[in-house]
């Protein structure tokens, strides 16, 4: 209570202190639209950065298990029906390529250099398109990243604009005038950074973890792919 | 950011940049006990730069009152002649070198020119009081006895003797009572008048502004102008003089002793002290320049 009063009484005194609220409400009618989208796009950023870290922990995690499991396991076929079928990227390639297998060998006559190459083209398809799909939001973090910087600065320059034009308009140019409308305006650009700089920080990390990822998955898929081949050869 | 269907993960995530976004502007809401307590602005402080020093102190030892200037009272027998010296006299040593030195200062004092014209204006003689004080009445016996001596010499004539004695004028002061004879301590030095003027400066300042312009800064004006007691100004600041004026400053001219003397009538009534009122009566020769 005692703290409401006090704002209260700091709304109706000079500043004394930096409100964001208070910065927000004050602020010109574009400085705020300003403001709104670039708090938003912070959420949308932070809500980025959460799930895709938890996503990509259990990704790795599932694809280091499944591959492990996978070349010790005796009874290929058997895994391959058990566990095929979940919704992990190493899994995905394997029935991939599994799949390829069964068609290429279906018929009577094997064309055995062809069918290989089929397979390794769907394998790298398919840990193409399971790359595609883990970057699929880190695009809105390198825009962010790269752009709110500019949105808030924009806000800013609106701001000052502003209280510029109230300088010539009240024909005082005192600090007391002049600062509130400053302050306002560089609001804008502390949020723009307030949005960019954990976008930047959290691309560039996301970005390796997705290549990491992505060099792993095409790892497994060459081991597999050898070893598909060497089948080929017997069969 | 249209169209977008969220997955399970993602609206977990958007809940947490949610929750987390909205405790931070919480948190800058809630601040204002940590930074409420503003340090308390600095205390205005006069400072005074003396342009004057004093080239001796004042008043090394200040006497309050001083004794006023007073013949010395004479004998009602008439004095004798000075001719007349008996040997008795000759024995007596004490009264002849007492009036040596006291006479020996006297027209040291006199020629000495007057040190201060503003802050002593009544140059007195510096004596020491003890042998001032003490010749008159040493000296005196020594005829009185000589006369009783000799009762046939005595003459109808009245005293010859001057009221003008030779302690003539040992006291600076006007008080009957006291033997002191030294001057009364000066009570405006040299100190008191950078202080006044140091003071005025202050009045006039805030209300001195110096025209702009090419060399307007080598303008100089000269105002005199008097003062009531009360501070206000009795009649209007007059230009004594102006100096610094080239071709291209010659535009602002007048108008820098204008604004000199609008300086004034907007900084009176002056705040002085009123013990020195005759310090101030009449402001004469202040310079208005760029600096004041």
């Amino acid at each position: 209570m005692t703290s409401f009063a006090f704002s209260t009484l700091a709304a109706a005194a000079a500043p004394d202190r930096l409100d964001p609220l208070m910065l927000f409400l004050e602020a010109d009618i574009v400085v705020q639209a300003v403001m709104l989208g670039l708090v938003l796009a912070s959420i949308w950023t932070w809500m980025i950065i959460v799930s895709f870290s938890a996503r990509m922990a259990a990704v790795r995690r599932k694809c280091r298990k499944y591959e492990a499991e996978f070349w010790k396991t005796d009874d290929f076929d058997r895994f391959m029906s058990e566990r095929g079928k979940r919704d992990i990227p190493s899994a995905r390639i394997a029935m991939a390529a599994v799949g390829e297998w069964r068609r290429s060998t279906s018929g009577k006559a094997i064309d055995r250099e062809g069918a290989r190459q089929r397979i390794a083209s769907t394998m790298e398809s398919q840990v193409a398109q399971e790359a595609d799909d883990l970057a699929d939001r880190l695009n809105f973090l390198a825009t962010v990243g790269s752009v709110a910087p500019f949105v808030g600065l924009f806000g800013t320059v609106w701001g000052i604009m502003n209280s510029f034009f109230q300088i010539g308009a009240q024909a005082n140019s005192s600090l007391a005038v002049v600062a509130p409308g400053i302050s306002e305006a560089l609001f804008a650009t502390a949020i723009g950074l307030f949005a960019a700089i954990p976008a930047v920080i959290a691309y560039n990390r996301f970005s390796h973890s997705v290549n990491s990822l992505e060099a792993r998955l095409q790892r497994f898929a060459d081991r597999f792919h050898s070893s598909l081949s060497r089948e080929l050869e017997l069969a | 950011m249209v169209g977008i269907t969220l997955k399970r993960g993602e609206a977990i995530g958007l809940g947490v940049a949610l929750a987390l976004h909205a405790g931070l502007v919480a948190v800058l809401l809630m601040q204002p006990e940590f930074n409420a307590v503003l340090p308390p602005p600095p205390e205005r402080m006069t400072v005074s730069l003396a342009t004057d020093v004093g080239i001796e102190a004042t008043a090394p030892d200040p006497v309050p009152v001083s004794r006023a200037a007073t013949a010395p009272t004479l004998a009602p027998e008439p004095a004798p002649k000075m001719s007349e010296n008996t040997p008795e006299q000759a024995e007596l040593p004490l009264p002849q070198p007492a009036p040596r030195v006291q006479r020996e200062p006297e027209p040291r004092t006199a020629a000495r020119p007057q040190p201060r014209a503003t802050s002593a204006p009544r140059p007195t003689p510096r004596r020491t009081a003890a042998p001032a004080a003490r010749p008159a009445p040493a000296a005196k016996p020594a005829p009185a006895r000589t006369a009783a001596a000799k009762p046939a010499v005595s003459t109808p004539k009245r005293s010859g003797g001057s009221r003008i004695g030779s302690d003539f004028l040992p006291g600076a002061g006007s008080s009957e009572t006291s033997s002191e004879t030294r001057t009364v301590a000066a009570a405006f030095g040299a100190t008191e008048q950078a202080a006044l003027s140091a003071a005025i400066n202050r009045q006039l300042k805030p209300h001195w502004r110096a025209p702009q312009g090419v060399d307007a800064d080598q303008l100089v004006t000269v105002l005199t102008w008097e003062l009531n007691e009360n501070g206000s100004l009795k009649g209007r600041p007059r230009v004594v003089s102006q100096s610094g004026i080239n071709d291209s400053n010659r535009p602002q001219a007048e108008l820098h002793a204008e604004q000199a003397i609008r300086a004034v009538q907007l900084a009176a009534p002056f705040n002085l002290p009123s013990e020195f009122y005759d310090k101030w009566r009449r402001i004469r020769d202040w310079r208005f320049d760029r600096r004041l």
